[in-house]
């Protein structure tokens, strides 16, 4: 395997993979919060549709980014509507949700673009790439990260941490995760726990949005049908593995973007295809197995 | 009242989703208002999994259907299931209630009704395009493309553009292919376009990466990524919407591409050589005239060759200002030898079972 293999394998690990990341940091409010929302799917192929359509239409990649917040928050607020307000089923909506979607986004994709299967055009205006001074000279660095859309160093550097900072150091953090913990033991003391859900849903929202504006106008420069394919499905289950840790997420999502990537590369060595597709799902769960082991040793010294 | 209010609003939500995917599947307002008066015109039929609008396969049999309802004043009707399963049975009654003469099927589920409907009809001649479908009557002909031929000749570009010292080619004698899933139909593909690259020069390696995914542009982009990292400069793409994404690679990373299916050439100006072209329309008018001469027969399987009809790459103002005159020249040679015959082609075996 050559150097510059390697380097573009982990480059589209890291790159690839926002879309995973962004919509786990999404999910994970919910999960906290208690809400059962298997609705990132259509949250990311909703905000991708629409950021295209926000590009094309205003021809600026600001406008895109918005329109794509405002569709994944519009749907959002569907789910809380359906959820909190009328106390449906978290399941029974999510998938109406996803469905919706799907043939919501191919719909208007064709009444409005008048194609089918995949948008492309010179109109979409995709997120500035940004080439910054200090890694570009950083060799091997420099390959894998620099020259990414912004969204990406975002991600990195203000999402996460911030995730992890309003989770585990805000009083806010402290009383959703107490919302999800006991509802109402949270509602005698004090805690609007319902008001405390619908933040949760709304924060998901926007970083789907994100993640779903990243893949169509950061990563790709193109809608097509069902563009998320099973993105914001990936991204639930890691949410639910890692029960819900934000650094935990970034891991495995990383690691599932390198092992797809690697798994491709691997067809070069006769390895029959079967195997290779099913690497980034293997390496996920071996990874997370692995780190379940070393908790267990931690505890059993404590014991 | 809540109960209701959500049950409402589900349907509501659902509704939606129905109109989403749901295409004028029966319109019996869409045939052409042939003259009645005397001899009845032919019914002309085309029953398609698909929907119209892909800019490929659909849209191509169609515009063969319209053409034979104008130049012989023909009744035509199309229906399109939009690849809803549900919908099958419904289309492929919808099109046999419609009393057709002739119907041209693209199947990808109904294949047995089909044969049902083509027992009982034996007069009624049907056409299916893409695949070999035989009924127990052996009334139903098949139409099928030879690809290989088509990839020759996309492999013949490939390999003149690595060779050529174009803008973007490289020193490494390398071209790449993405197929949409490891499967008998794509690699009869990759099989003519590898010895379309063997044509020109044994030694060029090609590179083969298959995404698992037809619908996923952001894994085409991923492998196209990594072929153009392992030295590639030209790559072929046969997965359909994830194929999208290789185009999109090509752009990024200023090397080359091949487009499938229809002539995608100008989706990204300037790095898209060449498209792979199948004439579906071309084949299905084709039949037609056979059809009106009398050299039809039922129960064949039709295979169409290189050539407007079958499978040819798509030459225009873009491939020539990406390639050179000389590089055009030879494309024009090996083009002819290949239709007279002084080129043959190897079949995928796998694919090829009859």
């Amino acid at each position: 395997m050559s150097w510059n293999l390697i380097l573009t394998i982990l480059s589209s690990a890291f790159s690839a993979s926002i879309p995973v990341l962004l919509a786990g940091m999404g999910g994970l409010f919910t999960h906290h919060a208690n809400v059962f929302n298997i609705s990132l799917e259509g949250m990311l192929l909703v905000s991708a549709f629409t950021a295209v359509a926000g590009t094309m239409s205003t021809g600026s990649w600001v406008m895109g980014l918005v329109y794509g917040m405002l569709g994944s928050v519009f749907v959002s607020l569907l789910f809380a509507f359906f959820v909190l307000k009328i106390q449906m089923g978290e399941f029974i909506t999510g998938i109406a949700i996803n469905t919706l979607a799907t043939g919501g986004t191919t719909y208007f994709m064709r009444q409005m673009f008048n194609v089918k299967g995949t948008l492309t055009s010179p109109d979409i205006v995709s997120i500035p790439k940004w080439d910054i001074p200090i890694l570009r000279d950083i060799p091997v660095l420099s390959d894998i990260l620099n020259g990414q859309p912004w969204l990406f160093y975002f991600a990195f550097l203000v999402v996460i941490p911030l995730v992890y900072i309003v989770l585990y150091k805000t009083r806010f953090g402290l009383r959703l995760r107490a919302t999800g913990f006991e509802a109402k033991a949270a509602d005698a003391v004090g805690i609007k726990s319902h008001s405390y859900r619908l933040i949760a849903i709304l924060i998901c929202g926007v970083l789907c949005g994100l993640g779903g504006s990243y893949l169509s106008i950061g990563y790709m420069r193109m809608f097509s049908e069902n563009m998320s394919s099973g993105r914001g499905w990936i991204a639930i289950a890691i949410i639910l593995l890692t029960k819900g840790q934000p650094l935990k997420i970034m891991m495995l999502a990383l690691v599932f973007g390198f092992c797809e990537g690697l798994g491709m590369s691997l067809q070069g060595y006769e390895i029959p295809v079967q195997f290779t597709y099913m690497l980034p799902y293997v390496a996920t769960i071996i990874a997370l197995f692995l780190d379940s082991r070393k908790k267990k040793s931690v505890g059993n010294k404590k014991a | 009242m809540k109960k209701l209010v959500s049950i409402l609003a589900l349907l509501l939500a659902l509704s939606l989703v129905f109109s989403g995917c749901g295409n004028s599947t029966q319109d019996p307002a869409d045939t052409s208002d042939a003259d009645k008066t005397g001899e009845e015109p032919l019914r002309v039929a085309f029953v398609t999994w698909e929907a119209q609008g892909d800019n490929g396969f659909c849209d191509s049999c169609v515009s063969g259907v319209k053409r034979i309802a104008e130049e012989f004043g023909c009744e035509y009707t199309i229906l399109e299931a939009g690849g809803d399963t549900s919908k099958y049975t419904q289309i492929v009654d919808t099109c046999f209630q419609w009393q057709p003469d002739v119907v041209f099927a693209s199947c990808n589920g109904f294949e047995e009704q089909l044969c049902k409907y083509a027992d009982q009809n034996p007069d009624i001649k049907i056409i299916n395009i893409d695949t070999i479908l035989d009924n127990s009557n052996k009334t139903i002909s098949s139409v099928q493309f030879v690809q290989e031929e088509g990839s020759f000749m996309a492999g013949v570009v490939a390999a003149l553009v690595t060779e050529g010292g174009l803008e973007y080619s490289n020193e490494e004698k390398i071209v790449g292919a993405v197929g949409g899933n490891d499967i008998p139909v794509i690699r009869s593909f990759i099989y003519g376009y590898e010895q379309g690259v063997a044509y020109i020069n044994p030694e060029i390696k090609v590179e083969t990466v298959y995404c698992g995914d037809f619908m996923d542009p952001v894994l085409g982009k991923q492998a196209a990524n990594q072929l153009y990292a392992k030295g590639c400069d030209i790559i072929y793409q046969i997965a359909g919407v994830t194929g999208d994404g290789c185009l999109e690679a090509a752009g990024e990373n200023q090397k080359y591409a091949i487009g499938v299916n229809s002539n995608q050439n100008g989706n990204v100006p300037g790095y898209v050589v060449t498209s792979m072209v199948k004439d579906c329309g071309g084949a299905i008018y084709d039949i037609f005239t056979k059809i009106m001469d009398g050299s039809y027969k039922a129960g064949e399987h039709y295979r169409y060759y290189y050539g407007e009809g079958g499978t040819y790459i798509a030459i225009d103002e873009y491939t020539e200002s990406i390639l050179t005159p000389e590089m055009l020249e030879t494309v024009r040679e090996v083009e002819e030898k290949l239709i007279n015959g002084e080129i043959e082609v190897e079949l995928y075996p796998d694919f090829w079972v009859d």
